[in-house]
């Protein structure tokens, strides 16, 4: 249903100027819809760009770096930047109706599939 | 100054961080694998700046009612929770995110001022602002000329 095509982070070369990171996420689907929530913490309900392209669907996330000035680390446990992760879609989302959602830190994304791809009842009748 | 002075492993005691295990993404310990460290979850960040210490944690998707953070003497305690995702009527492709209940302490040093603690919660990120007592705080002496 969705694939995650990040495998191909390692082999492609990287030109940005900055490390990103691939974020955590949890995609679950319904009858009617795959919903996708992504960790992308320190990113803004501005900072994230969503974008479905040849049933590739792509995520990026930008953090504020304003966050950082005047900080001096003394301990570290995470690394901090952007958030980068692509996906490939199933043709059964319908791609104009996805919609998006950021808050606290985690973006919630609606795929909702087309109608033909839900599953329909049909129902028997006695003959 | 306190932070160094002790010449300890900044990876293990600097701020005495007690461990929870289970992997954080991006995490700089995680990299340390084959050392056999224990993974913290969630992952804190420890800065310096003009007022004293600043501690980030990253708590996506968590609010401010699912968060508490305490000082019990020198001792910074933060508790989270987030609820899983996958309910009824839903079938699961990927859970990559951690959910339940977290917390960690964190030993604050000892120019810490444990009574000027302010926490914001910004994005998913906590931020923790220790202000340091006014007496260890550089200060400029005049010199005078005699």
């Amino acid at each position: 249903m969705t694939k995650d095509t990040d495998q191909t982070r390692d082999t492609t070369e990287d030109t940005h100027r900055e490390p990103s990171f691939t974020p955590d996420v949890d995609i679950v689907e319904t009858d009617a819809a795959i919903i996708m929530h992504v960790d992308m913490p320190g990113v803004a309900e501005d900072g994230v760009e969503v974008r479905l392209e040849d049933d590739v669907l792509s995520l990026v996330g930008t953090i504020s770096k304003d966050d950082y000035e005047g900080l001096t680390a003394v301990y570290t446990e995470y690394d901090v930047g952007n958030y980068r992760r692509r996906f490939s879609i199933s043709p059964e989302v319908s791609a104009e109706k996805v919609e998006g959602r950021m808050s606290d830190g985690v973006l919630e994304l609606v795929l909702p599939k087309v109608v033909t791809a839900q599953p329909r009842k049909i129902p028997i009748t006695a003959a | 100054m306190s932070l160094f002075a002790r010449g300890l492993d900044p990876f293990n005691e600097l701020f005495g961080l007690q461990r929870n295990p289970g992997p954080p993404s991006r995490a700089r310990v995680q990299r340390r694998e084959g050392e056999g460290r224990p993974r913290a979850y969630p992952p804190v960040n420890v800065f310096r700046n003009k007022d004293g210490y600043l501690i980030r944690m990253e708590v996506p998707g968590v609010t401010d009612e699912d968060l508490s953070v305490e000082a019990a003497g020198r001792t910074l305690t933060i508790a989270a929770q987030r609820s899983s995702q996958g309910g009824e009527g839903e079938s699961t492709h990927r859970l990559e995110r951690r959910s339940g209940e977290f917390s960690r302490a964190i030993r604050l040093p000892e120019d810490a001022d444990c009574e000027n603690i302010e926490a914001t919660l910004k994005s998913g990120i906590l931020s923790v602002q220790i202000h340091q007592h006014a007496a260890a705080k550089p200060r400029q002496i005049s010199v005078s000329v005699q």
